[in-house]
């Protein structure tokens, strides 16, 4: 019963990453839509900003999750962007500007690349990690 | 409220020609300038194209022809060197320019010489061969050499283009330009044409969509054109096609400006046949205005004056019959104004519930001035006896400006608000943040930035931006934090301006709130504007300095643009290699004019390319690349901090100079000071940078003010920043020996002297002028006749100087003193307001701080940054 569960949770993990993946590459797409200015700054920020903090919620949910559900190795793999996402939190730099936007769109661009970058890694830990449960079992 | 002496008569800049030129420098080494109020009597016909300054212009170009490129020792300054013959004698006295005896030119920009010059072999050379078509071999063709780019609207920092990217990074200058769309004719040659559209429209190169322009190569017996940016050959229009002459150039070139003049204005063709430049029909010039009546604005006088000042200015202004207009007051509650025509006295309504954006009756509160002239002038007459003193310190602005988005969003516009209460109901609330432990501290930069924890602002500023809405904010002061940095952000997103009132009192201030809200409905301006700067291949814009919205990579929102506004652009190299002769940089701007019609204003620079840091050196032009730094320095101060701008500012300095002086020298082991020619004021002027109001070290100068400050820097131009950091003084001791001042024809006005304390002397007065304001200095011993001539009193002691006013008296010296100060204030867009101080007395700082050349507490004196300077080059090489 406790195997199925842990099961289970690995699954939602592997799934959380993925929508973690899928939102980043959304936001690309954004980007790249937006250097060949077919949106608007003002819409294309705004459009943004909407899902920037669910992005760090959901980041942060899972990553307590491993936390206490002992998965510690999961965790300590999360805090390098946990640390990043609380110094944007902190700092008050979550939403992007829109009058600034062009002068940050290679910084932000490449943050983004090496979100995705990170996500994928921990897909491959997940992944390894519920393959590793079932053959354990 | 006093408002008698206040002038009602427009200024002579609205419609433009004051002419001034300059006398030759006499031997006594100071400039004798006169000011020609009349312009015919001061147009030269034999020199049409440089009458703003013909003299130094043509003086500039015989050098620049005289100099061969090996010869690049282009004469260092030997006079402003301390380590060669010093000229002075003795150490530690002011070095002085020996060759230019007053430190400046005296109209603010410093003769920027003409690529023409440099090209001028070229092109002679290539005319005969230019329809040979190799690809990027298109020459000026069809333009007079002599034709230059009015430095009015465009100055680059240097007039060349570099060959290699390692030479644009060698050189240390920055490589950009500052551009003044809508800049004030400053002479007959900046009186800008504008071109009817034939039938075809506008002609733009069908790839690049860049506009016909003097560079266009005309080929293949005029059927073609190739374009100068993309190279493309496009077809000429049926209806634009001329025949070529034996040279090359079209037959009907006398009655093409657009092929003959850097700057055009085209007017674009009717909506039906063109649709591209307009997406709705021009906007009728629309004015909503935002006045606070809580405690202070009314206590102080603002508030009557402003209503003052809209109600005289009622019947000029602009665009009528179309000009809408609307108002609402606001304190803790907003007060809308119903002006339908057919009523036959206005109606107020008050709305006190803030929680949601209500228009009490939407189509009646934004008004065409022309029907319902009658009742706004009731409703203006009423007004300041409708709010006598309050108690009322409450400000619900962050509604008001809700409200009147929401009022002129189908139209666009302009509103002008009036704020005197940190906002503190209902959205758009500001805490106050200023913290007196940051202040003076490298800390201080978050005061300078809007509120990171304000969204309101901003987000308007970005709806008011897409709805072509400009927001001009009056901000009054009484020593009390108001968030100018916040307040600002909608000004700096939608194209507008800031006008900041430090303790205004209106017996004092009026004056200047009068002029400058009148200047503010009365000057040139562009409605739902776009600008966008195309560049050959080889370059492009790295950034941009001003107040717009970049809408996408290359096009700057501008909701309203006006004749006060200049943009900065940086450039970079996009290849490593040049391989092209010319680099053309063109800048559109598409506005709707106040009387309604569509226009594209064009400004084409064509620039030769060179490979020689020589070139670069001696075709720079000091006064762009001082503004360009300030601009730099200005982003620097609130993305990092103070210092840093202020050590940036130095730095490169440093660095000009020291690649100056190792790659540029004749000989290497000179151990004096070298200084280029072109850039021989760059130490002074960069000194007078970290000495301005926002640069300034210390805590004297509060947060709100530096922020007013570098926000204006931001948006000024050449001539405004080079005057705000180096004022000009003028010596008035002699002011009765000044020859026939008040004759109709000129004015001679007084010596301009250096801005040392050497000129201060016990029994003098002297005048400085900033821009901004004029500050007339009073010795100890300043003659009693004199004083009684000017003041009608024998003595200024124990008078109140800070609320003394110029009476305007019968006597010679009286005269003479109003005639010249009238004529300083008619060369100025703004109003400059008179300041009195006297030696000795306390606020005398408000003078000597502004003599830039001494040494002041927390800063080192001209001498001493060229002592410093100079170690720091040695120390480099």
């Amino acid at each position: 019963m406790l195997d199925l569960t842990a099961l289970f949770f690995n699954i939602f993990a592997l799934l959380a990453d993925c929508a973690l993946i899928f939102s980043n590459v959304y936001f690309l797409a954004l980007f790249s839509d937006l250097e060949a200015d077919t949106i608007n700054p003002i819409d294309m920020c705004r459009h943004l900003n909407a899902f920037l903090l669910p992005e760090i919620i959901g980041h942060a949910v899972l990553s307590a999750l491993f936390l206490f559900t002992g998965r510690f190795w999961l965790f300590l793999l999360n805090v390098p962007l946990l640390a990043w996402h609380a110094y944007k939190v902190s700092t008050k730099s979550i939403r992007l500007d829109a009058t600034q936007i062009y002068r940050t769109i290679g910084k932000e661009t490449k943050i983004l690349f090496a979100k995705l970058g990170f996500y994928m890694v921990c897909f491959c830990a997940y992944l390894f990690y519920l393959i590793w449960t079932i053959v354990d079992e | 409220m006093e408002v008698s002496n206040i002038r009602l008569k427009p200024r002579c800049d609205y419609d433009f020609p004051v002419n001034y030129q300059n006398s030759t420098p006499t031997q006594g080494g100071q400039f004798a300038r006169r000011v020609y109020l009349s312009a015919d009597a001061a147009y030269n016909p034999a020199n049409p194209a440089g009458t703003a300054q013909p003299v130094p212009l043509q003086r500039v170009n015989e050098e620049l022809n005289n100099l061969s490129i090996n010869n690049n020792n282009n004469a260092p300054v030997a006079g402003a060197s301390p380590f060669g013959t010093p000229v002075n004698g003795v150490p530690g006295a002011s070095p002085r320019l020996t060759d230019s005896p007053v430190l400046r030119p005296s109209n603010g920009w410093s003769a920027p010489q003409s690529p023409i010059v440099s090209q001028r072999p070229e092109s002679t050379q290539n005319s005969s061969s230019s329809t040979s078509n190799h690809a990027g071999e298109v020459i000026p063709l069809s333009i007079a050499p002599e034709v230059q780019c009015p430095p009015t609207f465009l100055r680059m920092t240097y007039n060349n283009i570099p060959q290699t990217k390692a030479l644009a990074n060698k050189s240390n200058i920055p490589f950009g330009c500052i551009m003044h769309p809508l800049a004030r004719p400053q002479s007959q040659s900046d009186v800008i044409p504008v071109v009817s559209p034939g039938l075809c429209g506008v002609v733009r190169c069908r790839r690049c969509r860049s506009y016909i322009n003097p560079f266009a190569l005309f080929v293949d017996g005029g059927r073609r054109w190739r374009c100068n940016f993309c190279y493309l050959t496009n077809d000429v229009p049926t209806d634009y096609y001329s025949p070529l002459d034996a040279t090359g150039r079209r037959t009907d070139l006398a009655d093409r400006p657009e092929l003959q003049r850097r700057v055009v204005d085209e007017a674009s063709p009717p909506s039906d046949s063109l649709p591209e430049y307009m997406v709705r029909p021009p906007q009728p010039a629309t004015y909503f205005f935002l006045i606070d009546a809580s405690f202070y604005a009314i206590s102080s006088g603002m508030f009557h004056m402003t209503i003052e000042t809209i109600r005289r200015t009622l019947d000029e202004f602009p665009g009528s019959p179309r000009t809408r207009i609307g108002f609402i007051t606001f304190n803790s509650s907003l007060h809308f104004y119903n002006l339908r025509s057919t009523l036959s006295k206005p109606q107020m309504l008050v709305v006190t519930d803030l929680s949601e954006v209500f228009l009490p009756l939407p189509d009646d509160l934004l008004v065409n001035l022309v029907d319902s002239r009658a009742i706004v002038d009731t409703l203006l007459t009423k007004l300041p006896s409708m709010f006598p003193v309050t108690q009322n310190v409450d400000s619900a602005y962050g509604m008001a400006l809700k409200c009147a988005f929401e009022l002129i969003k189908p139209i666009g516009g302009k509103i002008i608000s009036f704020v005197s209460t940190l906002p503190s109901m209902g959205d758009g609330k500001l805490p106050n943040r200023e913290d007196s432990r940051i202040v003076g501290t490298d800390k201080e930069t978050i005061l300078f930035n809007p509120s990171l924890d304000d969204k309101f602002y901003k987000d308007l500023a970005m709806d008011c931006s897409r709805a072509q809405i400009s927001i001009d904010t009056f901000i009054f002061s009484s020593h009390q934090f108001l968030d100018v940095a916040t307040l600002s952000s909608l000004s700096q997103f939608t194209g507008g301006e800031n006008y900041f009132y430090l303790n205004f009192r209106s017996d004092t201030d009026g004056e200047k709130l009068f002029h400058d809200l009148r200047n503010n409905i009365l000057r040139e301006t562009g409605f739902e504007a776009v600008f966008r700067v195309r560049c050959s291949k080889a370059v492009n814009v790295e950034s941009q300095y001003g107040n717009f919205f970049v809408r996408s990579t290359d096009l700057l929102a501008l909701p309203n643009v006006d004749a006060d506004k200049s943009y900065a652009f940086q450039f970079q190299l996009v290849d490593n290699n040049v391989s092209t002769k010319y680099v053309s940089i063109q800048a559109a701007l598409l506005y709707t004019t106040t009387f309604g019609e569509r226009r594209i204003r064009i400004m084409t620079q064509c620039l030769a390319v060179t490979n020689s840091l020589a070139d670069i050196f001696r075709s720079s032009d000091v006064g762009a690349v001082t503004t360009l730094l300030t601009k730099i320095a200005v982003e620097k101060a609130l993305s990092s901090k103070l210092s840093d701008a202020r050590d940036m500012l130095v730095n490169r300095c440093v660095d000009i100079l020291t690649v100056y002086k190792t790659d540029l020298a004749s000989r290497k082991e000179n151990t004096q000071l070298l200084l280029p020619e072109a850039l021989k004021l760059l130490p002074l002027y960069i000194l007078s940078v970290t000495k301005s109001t926002p640069f300034r070290l210390g805590t004297e100068v509060k947060p709100d003010e530096r922020t007013y400050f570098l926000n204006l820097f931001r948006i000024s131009s050449v001539q405004n920043i080079i005057s705000l950091v180096y004022p000009t003084l003028y010596n008035m001791t002699n002011l009765h020996e000044l020859a026939t001042p008040g004759t109709e024809e000129f004015v001679t006005l007084p010596n301009q002297v250096n801005l040392n304390s050497e000129h201060l002397s016990r029994s003098g007065m002297l005048l400085l002028e900033d821009s901004q304001q004029m500050i007339l200095w009073l010795g100890r011993d300043y003659p009693q006749q004199n004083m009684y001539e000017i003041f009608g009193i024998p003595t200024l002691e124990g008078v109140d100087l800070s609320t003394l006013q110029l009476p305007q008296l019968e006597t010679p010296l009286s005269v003479k003193l109003h005639t010249v100060l009238n004529a300083i204030r008619s060369q100025k867009s703004v109003f400059l307001p008179l300041r009195i101080v006297r030696e000795g007395e306390g606020r005398e700082y408000l003078f000597t701080q502004r003599l830039v050349e001494d040494k002041m507490r927390n800063s080192t004196s001209y001498y001493d940054f060229l002592v410093l300077i100079h170690q720091r080059i040695q120390k480099s090489q």
